[in-house]
């Protein structure tokens, strides 16, 4: 027991909290976007061919010599601009980013690919509302905050390495599939700086990489659908996190994620297509995975055979959390003049939506034509 | 709205500066917490740890001191201490620990106590004179306080830095903080009042300032339940709780109550991480808070004051005085027959009754107990011993009922130690000078209470403390 004589806290609790926060950020679709580059496109461009010769639709088709994968060298290259969309709660801009792989086949069934994917997000509910504000060790509330009396630059450029390495096989000697083990690593910058936060998790302020995790997968990838003018694939993955930290030390059981790809070829240069998809994410601030159920749309346009235009719709948001964006906030220390001289916010599940514009050289493996 | 603009501006400055920094790692919730500096000052017997609050730490009159000030350094001013008493010394937990070891906590080189130097932490509270003003011989936040407050330091505020404690208990600590907390909240200095959270500074800065003294031999960032895990105890005794309600009733209401399904649940995780570490475990449920000397209840008004009021206008005319000042206060203040003056308040009136004419003065939180939050607090404290419960049931842990043998005592109007003592209101020997903190025969009589339960509940034949022999050389007590 302890207690003080005089107390003003009536006063000071009545006043509404004004309460800021650094900047900071995870997880949404970008991992959706990075899948998409590194496993989908390449396996679909490879399935596309095969299926053009194994299964006839009765329009004119391509005569293949060697159906496969690409072989020989091939490379892309892009430079993108991002527009985000949502609850975000400021006047929020996106940074530009670019995109660059480079692969190399050395037959029909094996290839080898190298990627580095930058996308852009700007995660809701960072923002808006009132959300409750916490001292350390305390287990109620001590007051409340208005995100957005104190915007916060949650600006992210997601930034992905893949290393992919794909087989292809053709079961009965008629269907292909495509199984494509692959290396994921993933780091961002958020609001300018990296993605090293200290944030509340389980009750207990933690530093830790926000945005920041490596997965080794195990993708499998069969088509459903080819026709001169439709082309689908399913893809499902084991994915394992490979480095176990901060919060996220679970059990390190294989999960699944699921992705399904369709495109509509309005032309020979510009495909409509989208891409549903379950996701799996590991963060360190995740205590158990987070299931990030995942939509991408968009349209692509080459110009010539070197250059193209993509216009690229994304939304996504973690469905196995409460809710998004920060939660709460916890004063970890009072400061000597009164306010707050560290704080930590809680962070539940992720969302953002945003439109991404791509102009390309190269063999276009980022986007889907 | 302009002052909350420069607060958000002073937030939004102090926080931009704290993102990044060294990562760690997450420690699980509970997690055994090995010592990292001393050694265990001696093999006990029976290798008690204590995890608590100032109950369990031995906080007295306001302050946490290892060994006696001797000299009183006030006796020549006419204090009639001869010395400042050492307080850890005296608490339940040095009690049972004593009895059960036969080793004397007294001593650096042998006490399980975490033993502060003098003048200890905090504001220790010493009789000024003869008329009993209180006064501290030592300041808020000077050197001895000041040191306190950082891991690197804050040993040097032990009289055993070497030591690692089976005492680990935190004055001011609530059941969550046990858990959840890992570093002060505040620092040395904060103003009482500045600034948003000025207030909390106020209301959890027992706990910052006494936070790394205690376990300053574990690593930073480690919390109570963590370092008691890592003890490995044999028998735990945990008692918290006292805070939720003292913190809610200090802020007049204003801080929300902790939720007693929130309690309950922390309590259970105390225990099953304390049964982790292959402890047996013993809750002690809480006394009734509105009970302590520092509540004054408003139906003993007229007593009070006219006791009070006695040494200075002579008995007949204090017998008059005291009623009528008694009902200006209720006047004043809107209390009722349920409601309660605080020590804290009662004095402010006092030294305002000195000046003749002057008007009652404006009483703040932490003064007065209205009616209906003295009614609020007695439903919460009934509600925390159901949590308590529930919690030691769910758990199987053990449950030390504290709060019925003193119940029943606050209600006979006392505990017969002898002829002149020992009853519950100021001065009346079960309390220290505080109001809230035991004396050292309270002590004693709460620490019998857990050893009757330990020898029962675990078969273990720890003898009880001889109440009387402390009573003889209590300072706090009447004789």
């Amino acid at each position: 027991m302890t207690f003080r004589f005089s107390l003003l806290l009536k006063t000071a609790l009545a006043m509404c909290m004004l309460v800021s926060v650094p900047s900071l950020a995870r997880a949404d679709d970008a991992a959706a976007l990075a899948l998409n580059s590194a496993l989908v496109m390449p396996a679909g461009s490879a399935l596309r061919d095969i299926m053009a010769q194994a299964v006839p639709v009765g329009s004119p088709k391509r005569p293949l010599s060697s159906p496969g994968l690409p072989t020989g060298f091939s490379y892309t290259v892009d430079a993108t601009i991002a527009f985000p969309y949502g609850q975000t709660g400021t006047n929020a801009e996106l940074p530009g980013g670019i995109d660059a792989s480079a692969s190399y086949g050395f037959g029909r069934y094996h290839r080898i690919q190298a990627g580095y994917y930058e996308f852009q997000e700007y995660p809701v509910d960072f923002n808006s509302g009132t959300v409750p504000v916490y001292l350390q060790g305390l287990s109620s509330p001590v007051g409340v905050t208005n995100l957005g009396s104190q915007p916060i630059d949650v600006a992210t450029k997601n930034k992905i390495l893949t290393l992919v390495s794909q087989n292809l096989f053709t079961l009965g000697g008629k269907f292909p599939i495509i199984i494509s083990p692959t290396y994921l690593a993933r780091t961002a910058n958020i609001g300018g700086h990296g993605d090293t936060q200290l944030v509340e998790i389980n009750g207990f302020p933690q530093t830790v990489h926000v945005r920041s995790a490596q997965e080794y997968l195990l993708p499998l990838t069969i088509p459903f659908v080819a026709s001169p003018r439709f082309f689908g694939t399913i893809t499902g993955a084991a994915q394992w996190n490979a480095n176990l930290n901060g919060a996220n030390v679970a059990p390190n059981h294989a999960q699944i994620f699921e992705l399904l790809y369709l495109e509509f070829r309005a032309s020979r240069s510009t495909t409509v297509f989208v891409q549903p998809s379950r996701l799996v994410q590991y963060f360190a601030i995740d205590p158990d995975q987070e299931h990030v159920p995942t939509l991408l749309f968009g349209l692509s346009h080459r110009f010539t055979k070197q250059t193209f235009v993509q216009f690229l719709g994304s939304t996504g948001g973690a469905s196995n959390r409460g809710a998004f964006g920060i939660t709460s906030i916890t004063c970890q220390q009072i400061s000597p003049n009164g306010g707050c001289a560290v704080s930590a916010p809680a962070i539940a599940g992720l969302h953002a939506t945003q439109v991404q514009v791509q102009f390309g050289i190269g063999s276009p493996t980022v986007i889907p034509l | 709205m302009k002052a909350q603009a420069v607060m958000a501006a002073i937030l939004a400055a102090s926080l931009s500066a704290c993102s990044g920094g060294g990562g760690r790692s997450i420690p699980a919730l509970g997690s055994p917490a090995a010592a990292t500096g001393g050694t265990s000052a001696a093999a006990p017997v029976l290798k008690l740890v204590g995890v608590g609050d100032s109950l369990t730490a031995g906080v007295q009159s306001n302050g946490l001191m290892g060994a006696d000030v001797s000299p009183n350094p006030l006796a020549a001013a006419g204090s009639p201490f001869p010395i400042v008493q050492a307080t850890q010394t005296h608490g339940f937990f040095a009690l049972v620990w004593a009895q059960a070891n036969g080793v004397a906590v007294n001593d650096p080189a042998t006490s399980p106590l975490p033993l502060m130097k003098p003048p200890g932490i905090g504001q220790i509270l010493v009789p000024q004179n003869s008329a009993g003003a209180l006064t501290s011989i030592t300041t808020a936040c000077g050197a001895d306080n000041a040191v306190a407050y950082t891991y690197a330091s804050a040993l040097g505020a032990r009289l055993n830095p070497t030591t690692v404690p089976a005492d680990l208990g935190i004055p001011g600590q609530t059941v969550h903080e046990a858990l959840y907390q890992i570093a002060p909240t505040t620092s040395c200095g904060v103003p009482a009042n500045a600034g948003i959270f000025g207030g909390l500074a106020n209301i959890v800065n027992s706990e910052s300032g006494s936070f790394y003294p205690v376990l300053g031999n574990f690593p930073q960032s480690t919390s109570q339940v963590s370092a008691a895990a890592g003890l490995h105890g044999t028998i735990d005794t945990v008692w918290l709780g006292s805070n939720d309600i003292l913190k809610y009733a200090f802020s007049e209401g204003a801080l929300p109550p902790t939720d007693p399904a929130a309690l309950q649940t922390d309590v259970v995780a105390i225990v099953d991480a304390l049964k982790a570490s292959g402890a047996k475990v013993a809750v002690a449920n809480l006394v009734d808070i509105i009970h302590a000397a520092y509540f004054i209840a408003q139906p003993a008004f007229p007593a009070v004051f006219t006791a009070r009021l006695t040494p200075v206008l002579g008995a007949a005319a204090a017998a008059a005085a005291g009623p009528q000042v008694a009902a200006e206060v209720d006047a004043t203040y809107g209390l009722g027959s349920g409601g309660y003056l605080t020590i804290s308040g009662l004095s402010k009136i006092l030294a305002t009754l000195s000046v003749p004419g002057t008007p009652l003065p404006a009483l703040t939180a932490g003064d007065i107990v209205p009616d209906a939050l003295a009614a609020r607090i007695v439903a919460l404290n009934a509600a925390y011993n159901a949590a308590i419960a529930a919690a030691v049931t769910q758990s199987g842990a053990v449950l030390v009922d504290v709060h019925t043998p003193i119940a029943a005592a606050y209600a006979a109007g006392g505990i017969p130690v002898s002829a002149t003592c020992c009853g519950f209101g100021y001065g009346q020997g079960f309390f220290s000078l505080d109001g809230i903190h035991p004396s050292n025969t309270g002590y004693a009589i709460v620490a019998n209470v857990f050893i009757q339960t330990l020898d029962t509940a675990f078969g273990l034949t720890i003898q009880p403390v001889n109440v009387s022999a402390i009573y003889a050389t209590d300072i706090y007590a009447p004789h």
